[in-house]
Formats: structure tokens, sequence, C-alpha cells
């Protein structure tokens, strides 16, 4: 019935318009950036000054490029594996027994994401710096575990609490071992979540700038690559770089939409 | 003050491709408790919300006082109306609670305090005022509901389930009091229950609805003696409907009940064929007293539940279908289960079904 | 007893990943308080309060992102309410391009804004070409642009959780307020709005800490003719390696941050004390 209902709100109705103006505000960039990556010319203009692929060819012919995207790939790929094994092990202690401190620990465990990014950034930049270690991709995973691992912990513990312990009990009841148990009832219900945390972990990571710009000088993320090229010229090889990761963007979402839907992500 | 009335002339509910309410007229005199009753999804809500301006109509209209509502906003129709959960302010306290209709009225603030006092008092609430929903019982919030429905001097009042959130004993005694404030307001009252022991005991009338339309408009006690439809006869109050046959015999009707080879003259003449006999629990009884001039014979006791003043009983009749037989505690002819024993009952208070309708 | 000890096993590594971060977080707050001998010092802390262009982007940057996290809940208020009121097609269409624009490279979409609001951009194309003016107008590199490309990146973190909230209040109460007399608007102000209040302090918290401590929007949108506490940060940090004084501009970014979420809950809790 709410269907209806919800349809003679005229309030709604106009809240609906104003939705529709504001996100075209808000993808307005994403649409540009797109279609001038189409330029002919070497001029990043919209509307583009005629139409062409060359830009995207161009990418395979920027090596800094290509390396930092293999570089934010493996970087992304590696740390959501991390934090989502470190997620689910921390997940599993903090709901299924029950010890004093325990919400005290959640917050602890949670607090990175209290924190502003370049405060992360500029910790593990002292901390590097007096620790001495100088290896980039190291200290750089490091850094994306702590700032992936919350997102892993927030989304796998909320899912282990609204599953029921009574499944596992039943389980080991009929004769299964704990950890049986755990692989044959719990882990099963627990997939859409672990969809939706190594959602979150690989976008976050392989998303992040602020953070990771304190330990890249010389730009071996993606996202820092963009950034220093950006600064540095405004050829359309930016723009073709950025539509296929705003198409990656958009695949992903739509991906995830259909396998838990939209409202989990969000 | 005796509200006003209400005239559903013909609507039709639809939700996208499904039609909930088909043609539907009802006419709700000014001052009447009206119940609809019916099973969930039969359109009895939804046949309320039209009337709160909450459902839209794509045929029909609706006159409240004589004045067509059908374009009028809900706010503009001066209604009060309860849900099943109430659906309290849950950040305003009783007192706001129940001086939200005189607020959005424009009636001036010293006003809004002294009658949301003096409604909170007509229903025991002067010392919850400063309480929030969430600290009330259910009994207490649904008083709030009522008063911050009736405060406004509404035209009409909606109830919808109102008592389904509250236990067995409370749900009783608000039952009480709800009748008591409506006959002393003299509000015209639309109350959907799917529950026909409350709907029997508060309405002066109850309409019965199933799939979209209604069955029967009636007061409690024709509603429950007379049921117009098969279906109302086993939605109100229990039904022993027995497989009958009409036959014609030298200008005369006789009712021969399937099975039993019992033969019963009918006083006038009826159409030969199929029908069916309703008989409520109470009606049958123990004994032969009502042999002469009535139905009798051996049945066999499956068994017996208390359920209060009366003992329930299942016999199987030598058909082999099951009567169901209520017998007032006090009683002195009580069978155990396994026994044969004489049932009967008057030919007058046999009901004729012939395709699921009552015949007169 | 047993059972106990393996769940703190399961937990050791998560903590001390924590733990570490923590430390890290601690050696900033210790570079703050020392001088260069390594003894108790608030000498960074007399610089940097004491200097009237750090203090002047300090305070520029709490206006900017104070008025950024306004302009957002008054944007994203009405996409909440439609994603939570509107039918299902239009809600879930709404929801999906939110989400694409919220989970889009960040950089690419600031990019992006670079693209519209530059000299040669699209806005400046439009104006000039319309004759309406006569060389291009400043959008960026400047207080405007870096609001701009703020308002846009921080939208979706006020509309998600006003609209979680939003998702979970019955449609029940506002039809209660129209059955009283209320019009669509009121019963908008007076019941929906009071009782999405958690959804939209949360928003808030969000919306501004991101915006406060902001460092790629100004650096792209500001190039560095409009600076935020951000970019002193790892100007200090990264390129003159003056990290006492970029960890004294990141423990007052923290102050305020931390500040800013508590300040909001405790004004939250004070709002629903009746109530519980």
């Amino acid at each position: 019935m709410s269907a209806t209902d919800k349809n003679r709100d005229p309030l709604a109705k106009v809240a609906v318009v104003i939705s529709f103006v504001v996100l075209l505000f808000a993808t307005f960039p994403l649409i540009v950036t797109a279609i001038t990556a189409f330029n002919a010319t070497s001029e990043t203009v919209f509307p583009p000054n005629g139409w062409s692929l060359r830009w995207f060819e161009n990418i395979l012919r920027q090596p800094d490029l290509m390396r930092a995207a293999v570089f934010s790939l493996m970087l992304a790929l590696l740390s959501s594996a991390i934090s989502i094994s470190l997620g689910m092990m921390s997940a599993i202690a903090l709901t299924r027994s029950k010890f004093p401190g325990r919400d005290l620990i959640d917050a602890f465990l949670l607090s990175p994401l209290l924190v502003p990014q370049v405060i992360l950034g500029l910790s593990f930049l002292v901390f590097f710096v007096r620790v001495g270690s100088s290896q980039p991709f190291l200290n750089l995973l490091t850094l994306h575990v702590v700032l992936t691992f919350p997102y892993a912990l927030r989304v796998i513990r909320s899912s282990l609490m609204r599953m029921n312990p009574k499944l596992e009990e039943a389980a080991v009841g009929l004769g299964a071992s704990g950890i049986k148990s755990f692989f044959l009832v719990t882990f099963p219900q627990m997939r859409p979540s672990l969809f939706v945390a190594v959602f979150f972990c690989f976008v976050v990571s392989f998303d992040n700038f602020t953070a990771s710009a304190f330990l890249t000088v010389s730009g071996a993320t993606l996202p820092v690559q963009i950034y220093f090229s950006i600064e540095s010229s405004l050829d359309p090889t930016i723009s073709a770089i950025s539509a296929l990761l705003i198409l990656g963007s958009a695949i992903f979402v739509i991906v995830a939409d259909r396998v838990v839907g939209v409202e989990k992500i969000i | 003050m005796s509200g006003a009335g209400i005239e559903i002339d013909n609507i039709t509910v639809r939700y996208g491709d499904a039609v909930t309410v088909k043609a539907l007229t009802l006419d709700v005199k000014p001052g009447e408790f009206l119940s609809l009753l019916g099973p969930s999804g039969c359109g009895k809500t939804t046949t309320l919300r039209s009337v709160a301006g909450f459902s839209d109509i794509s045929g029909g209209d609706i006159r409240i006082g004589g004045t067509s509502v059908r374009n009028v906003p809900a706010n503009k129709r001066n209604i009060g109306m309860v849900y099943q959960d109430y659906a309290l302010f849950p950040h305003m306290n009783v007192e706001k609670n129940i001086g939200f209709g005189l607020r959005m009225r424009g009636v001036s603030s010293d006003e809004i305090k002294q009658r949301a006092r003096a409604a909170a008092e007509q229903l025991g609430l002067q010392k919850f005022l400063d309480r929030y929903p969430q600290q009330l019982s259910g009994g207490q919030q649904q008083r709030v509901a009522l008063a911050r429905a009736l405060v406004v001097r509404p035209d009409v009042l909606l109830l919808d389930e109102p008592m389904a959130a509250l236990d067995k004993q409370l749900r009783a005694n608000m039952q009480f009091e709800l009748k008591e404030l409506q006959r002393s307001v003299g509000i015209t009252t639309v109350f959907v229950t799917h529950d026909q022991e409350e709907a029997l005991s508060l309405s002066d009338r109850i309409a019965v609805m199933s799939e979209g339309k209604i069955l029967q408009v009636d007061k409690p006690d024709t509603l429950y003696h007379f049921p117009a439809t098969r279906f109302v006869a086993e939605f109100v109050g229990t039904a022993n409907l027995l497989k009958a046959k009409i036959v014609n015999t030298s200008g005369r009707s006789c009712l021969e009940l399937e099975g039993l080879g019992i033969s019963v003259p009918l006083q006038r003449e009826r159409a030969a064929g199929e029908v069916e006999v309703l008989l409520r629990p109470e009606q049958i009884s123990f004994g032969n007293d009502h042999a002469a001039g009535g139905v009798s014979f051996d049945a066999r006791i499956l068994g017996a539940v208390f359920v209060g003043a009366a003992i329930r009983y299942q016999v199987a009749a030598p058909s082999g279908q099951i009567l169901r037989i209520d017998v007032l505690g006090a009683q002195s002819v009580h069978p155990n289960a396994g026994e044969v024993a004489t049932i009967s009952w008057r030919t007058q208070d046999m009901r004729i079904y012939r395709d699921g309708k009552l015949e007169e | 007893m047993k059972a106990r000890l393996g769940f703190l096993l399961l937990l050791l590594p998560a903590l001390g990943l924590i733990a570490g971060f923590l430390t890290a977080l601690t050696s900033v707050l210790v570079l703050s308080v020392v001088d260069s001998s390594g003894a108790l010092s608030l000498e960074s802390y007399r610089l940097f309060l004491g200097d009237d262009r750090y203090m002047g982007i300090l305070l520029r940057s709490v206006w900017i992102a104070a008025y950024v996290t306004v302009i957002c809940l008054v944007l994203g208020y009405p996409i909440a309410i439609a994603m939570s009121r509107a039918s299902r097609t239009t809600a879930s269409l709404i929801t999906l391009a939110l989400a694409i624009q919220f989970f889009s490279i960040y950089v690419v979409k600031m990019y992006g804004w670079m693209l519209i609001l530059g000299n040669n951009g699209v806005v400046n194309r439009v104006l000039v070409a319309s004759g309406l003016v006569n060389a291009p107008v400043k959008l960026m590199y400047n207080e405007l642009g870096v609001a701009i490309g703020l308002t846009a990146a921080a939208l979706p973190l006020m509309v998600f959780p006003i609209n979680a909230v939003l998702q979970t209040i019955s449609l029940r109460y506002e039809e209660a307020a129209l059955s009283l007399g209320a019009g669509r608007l009121r019963a908008l102000l007076l019941i929906t709005m009071p009782l999405s209040l958690p959804g939209i302090l949360s928003g808030v918290i969000l919306t501004f800490v991101f915006c406060f401590a902001a460092y790629l929007t100004p650096g792209l949108l500001g190039g560095g003719f409009f600076k935020m506490i951000g970019n002193v940060i790892y100007e200090q940090a990264v390129a003159r390696f003056n990290y006492p004084l970029a960890a004294t501009a990141a423990v007052i970014t923290l102050i305020i941050s931390l500040g800013a979420i508590i300040g909001v809950n405790k004004a939250s809790q004070a709002l629903a004390g009746g109530r519980r």
C-alpha cells in the first residue's frame, strides 16, 4: 500500500525535482571529464573540438600512470585481504564471547575512523621516518590496512550480530565441531556482508589520496600520480584514465546493487 | 454534538493493477458506531483510509455531513484518526501530542493548554501530561491517541484496529471505555477490526467485508442470527453447516438432511434443490426437548472443551458430519466422550442457504 | 576460560595494528610539545597561534567547513526525503546515481571541477560565448572553487546518514499529523525533521570533519591561492620537513574535529533529554 501512498505526497515530488537538479550538479564533473577524454586535439575542453580515441591509447604510453595503476591495484587487493581477515577474526571475537571492556575494545579498533585523513597520513609519515622504513609499498600497505580495517570490522561485526548464534549451537548439537559448524553454518550466511566488506576495503584503498600522499612523494599510487599529472599538464590523457575510472566505479556500484542491493553499501 | 454522517457512494480504490475496494457503497448515520469487519486484506482499512483522505478513490464519491470530500485533502477533512500503533509523536510529550491538532488550527496557546488539559482529564491522563509516549503503557498510549483525535472536535472518528496491540484483559476494559466515550461525545465513528467479538460488542451496526466488497450491513444481533451469506455465517460466530436437499411432493416442501434420513416439513413452499442449513452451537441441545416440531437424532460424543461459561462439544452425526454444540456449564446433562447421546434443535432456528446466500 | 583465551588470540593482531597506529598518532602529539633538544616546550604552539597567516588559514578552514556543511544539509535533505519517500524506481535511481558519484575516485571528481570552473572551462566558455562577460571569470583558485568542490564531495556524507534514519521512520507519524490538520510542509517541519535529527547530526559531523581537514580539494581547486589547514600540514611535513609545526597544526586540527564531534553529540543528547 505504501507505494501508492508515497506517490500522493506532493512534497516528495518537489524533493525528487530538487534531487535531480542537485545530482546533476554533483555528477556534472564526471560527465564532463568522461566526454573531454574523446577530444581530437591536445586541448582538454568541453565540448570537444572533435572526436578521437587517441588519449585512451596514450594511457598505454605513460609508464608512470601504468605503473601507478598496477601499484594501486596490488595495494588495494592485498590490504583488503589483510583487513578482511583481521576484521573477521576480530568480529568473531567481539560477537561470540563476552568479556569486560568489550565495548571499549570495539571503540578502540574503530578509532581510525574518527581521525581525519591528513592526520593519519602525518602520523604514519612521522612513524616511518622515525623507524627508518623506506619501503614505499610496505609503508603504504600498513597505512591502507589501518584505513580499511575499521570498515571490514564494522560490516562483518554487524552481520554477525544479526545472525542467530543458536544456529551454530544447533549444528554443534547435531555433531559438527565448532570450526566445522562455523564453516558450514555461519560462513555461508556471512557471504553478503563479506562482499560489502570487500567492496568498501577495495574502494577505500584504491581511492585514497589524502593519507597516501604523505607517504608517496614520487607518486606511487594512481590517485597521487593523477594529482601530480593534473598539476603538471592538462592533457586529455588524464581525462581518458579518469573516464575509465568513472566507468569502473559505476560498474562496481551497479554490480554491488545487483548482488547485495545499493542500500547495503551506503 | 452528534457528528456528521458519512456517505460512501460507489467507491473503487486501486493499488497499481489490483482493485482493493470494488464499487463499495455504505452510509454511516450521524452519531452511529459502525464497524468494518473482515479478514485481513478484505479492503476494510483501505475503505477507512479513503474516508480519511489517505487513499485515492478512482471512482465514486465520499460525503461527510453531506459535503463531498473527494477533492478535499486529508488535513482539511476535520477527521479524528487513531492508528493501531497510535502513531503518537515520539518527540512530543502527552500535552503537546494532544494539543497538536489545535495548534494546526491556529488556536491560541492558552486555549490549547486549557482544552488539551480538559481532554486529558476526560480520559484520566492528567498525571501524564509531561510524559513522552515511550514512557506510557499501551492503554495509556491509546487514551492519548483518542484524546488527540477528539480534542479538535472532528466531524467523524476513524479507528484503525486500535485494540490490536493490547492484551486481552486491557482490551475488554478499553472497549467498554471507548463505547462510553463515543456515546457521551456522540461522534460518528467508523471502527476497523478483524475481531468479530469486538465488533459485536461495540457496534451499532457492522459491515462485513470480503474481497473489497460489503457482504452485509446490519445490527449485531441481526448479523449473528440472520447472516446474509455463508461467508458471514462462518466469519461471525461459530457455524454448523449441514448439507440438505429440498424436495417438493404434492405442493409441500420438505427439507431432507443428508445422511441422517430425517425429513423436516417446511412452513412454506420452496424451490427444490441442494441447500445448506446453518445452526449456531448454542441452538443445539442434548436430550430430545425439541423433538416435537424439531429435529432429533443420536450422535456420538467426540470430545468436549471448557470455554468458560459454556462447554463446547464436538459430536459426530450418523452421517459422519461433525457438529459443535455449546452447553451452558449450569446445565445438568454432560455426556462423556465415546457415549452416544440424543441431540435436538428447533425447526425455526435453522437458516437455509442456497448457493451460499440466505433464503428468507 | 580456554575459549575466552582463544577469542583474545583472535583479537590480538588487530589490537596490535591499532595500537601501532595510536603510537604513531601519539608520536605526533609528542612532536608538537617538545623543542629541538627534546625538552617539553609549547614553542610550536606559540609559533602557530601567534602567526596571523596560520591563524587566518585555520579560521577560514573552520568557516568554510561550517557553511559548506549548512549548504550540504539544505541540498542533501531533499535528496534523503526523495530516497525514502519517492516511488521505488525513482528512489533507487537517485540512490544509484548518488552512490556512483560517491564511489568515484575523489581526485577524478575534483579534476572534473577544474574542467568546469577553469578559465577555459565549461562555465566560462558559455559565459564568454553568450557575451555576458568579455574575459573569463575567476571561478577557481579561490574560495568559491574550493567551496563548490567540497560541497560536491561531501554531499553524500550528509545524505546517507539522514536517509538511513528516514527509512526507519514510519509514514504513520506524518499521516497522523495530516489527519490532525497539518499541511504537508508543517508535517515535514514539525514531525519528520525532528524525528530525523540523529541522522542530521551524524551527517553534520561527517561533513564538517571531512571539509575542515580537507587537503585534496583546496590543493587542486585552491591551487595554492586558497589554502586550508590540511595544506599547511602537508606542506610543512612533506615539503619543508618542519615536523614540529606540522604536528602542531595536526593536533589543533584533531582537537577541533573531536571537539565538533563531542559538541554535536552533547547537543543531540540535550535535545533528546526529555525522552529518555
